[in-house]
């Protein structure tokens, strides 16, 4: 797993490459932590080149989301494929994270 | 638990065995993957790196080799978290089976027996500030599989799992 991140505008991208699962989802979480503790308000993740997401990636994702909207922040998450998006859909997250198609769609208005 | 097959899935073995013996042909006997593992969790991603090369090698569908690692990630995460009261090295078989059909997959361990899907599912129904995360796992396995099922066979758990294939040409 590869993360890089970019400010555009007042958002923080989180760019996401590779798999979010057992093995990778401490460093992912570490990243999350770091920028949530640098004060990011806004974070865009985008998993346009995520092969697949498990129950240990989710569980960053709704850790990182709860600490972000206790303290006024919000998450958006976009390019999911399809087998990700079926995770999504399993488990009750495309209910609960605002899930956009691209990443410029997801930087539109937020 | 039955310990012996029944009637029809037993032609079944009989049709997988003439298809393996036909003339003996390489090509049908690859599309068995078997691996071992170590009770690691670092095996889980050498595990889901063989099991790409045969997907790509055999041509299974991107959703289904996905599901697979999905799958593996979830399972082998939970035997090697919870199968086994000591610290000693544990072994995992994996095995997978390809036909133009379906990929059957079957996991084993030689841990405390335990089925896991006789554990409820999670209510993911709930609102953000609700959900816990427990039992998530396997309600994914449970979900993107076809058909899933648990024995405990000579001491050992044995987990199979069933994805249809799409027909070819297919999304």
């Amino acid at each position: 797993m590869n993360v890089t991140t970019q400010e555009i505008d007042s958002v923080t991208v989180v760019r996401i490459e590779g798999n979010l699962d057992t093995n990778t989802s401490p460093e992912a979480q570490e990243h999350f932590d770091g920028l949530l503790e640098k004060g990011a308000s806004k974070i865009l993740v985008d998993c346009e080149k995520v092969d697949y997401v498990s129950s240990a990636g989710l569980r960053v994702l709704l850790a990182t989301v709860k600490r972000l909207t206790a303290a006024g922040g919000s998450l958006r998450i976009s390019g999911l494929n399809e087998t990700v998006q079926e995770v999504f859909e399993i488990s009750g997250f495309s209910t609960i994270l605002a899930v956009f198609a691209t990443e410029a769609e997801a930087l539109k208005g937020f | 638990m039955l310990r012996f097959h029944g009637e029809a899935e037993q032609a079944d073995d009989i049709a997988i065995l003439a298809v393996e013996c036909s003339g003996g042909r390489e090509e049908e006997l690859r599309r068995v993957f078997a691996l071992t593992l170590t009770n690691r969790l670092d095996e889980i991603e050498r595990l889901n790196e063989a099991f790409n090369e045969f997907a790509d090698e055999h041509a299974i569908p991107v959703g289904a080799r996905r599901s697979g690692n999905v799958v593996f990630d979830e399972l082998i995460n939970n035997v090697i978290n919870y199968a086994f009261d000591d610290d000693a090295e544990h072994r995992i078989e994996v095995r997978v089976e390809l036909n133009d059909q379906r990929l059957v997959i079957t996991i084993s361990d030689d841990g405390s027996p335990f089925n896991p899907f006789q554990t409820h599912p999670p209510d993911t129904a709930l609102s953000l500030d609700e959900r816990g995360l427990g039992g998530l796992g396997v309600h994914l396995v449970r979900n993107m599989m076809d058909e899933v099922s648990y024995n405990r066979r000579t001491g050992r758990n044995v987990v199979t799992l069933v994805k249809y294939l799409e027909p070819k040409g297919g999304r």
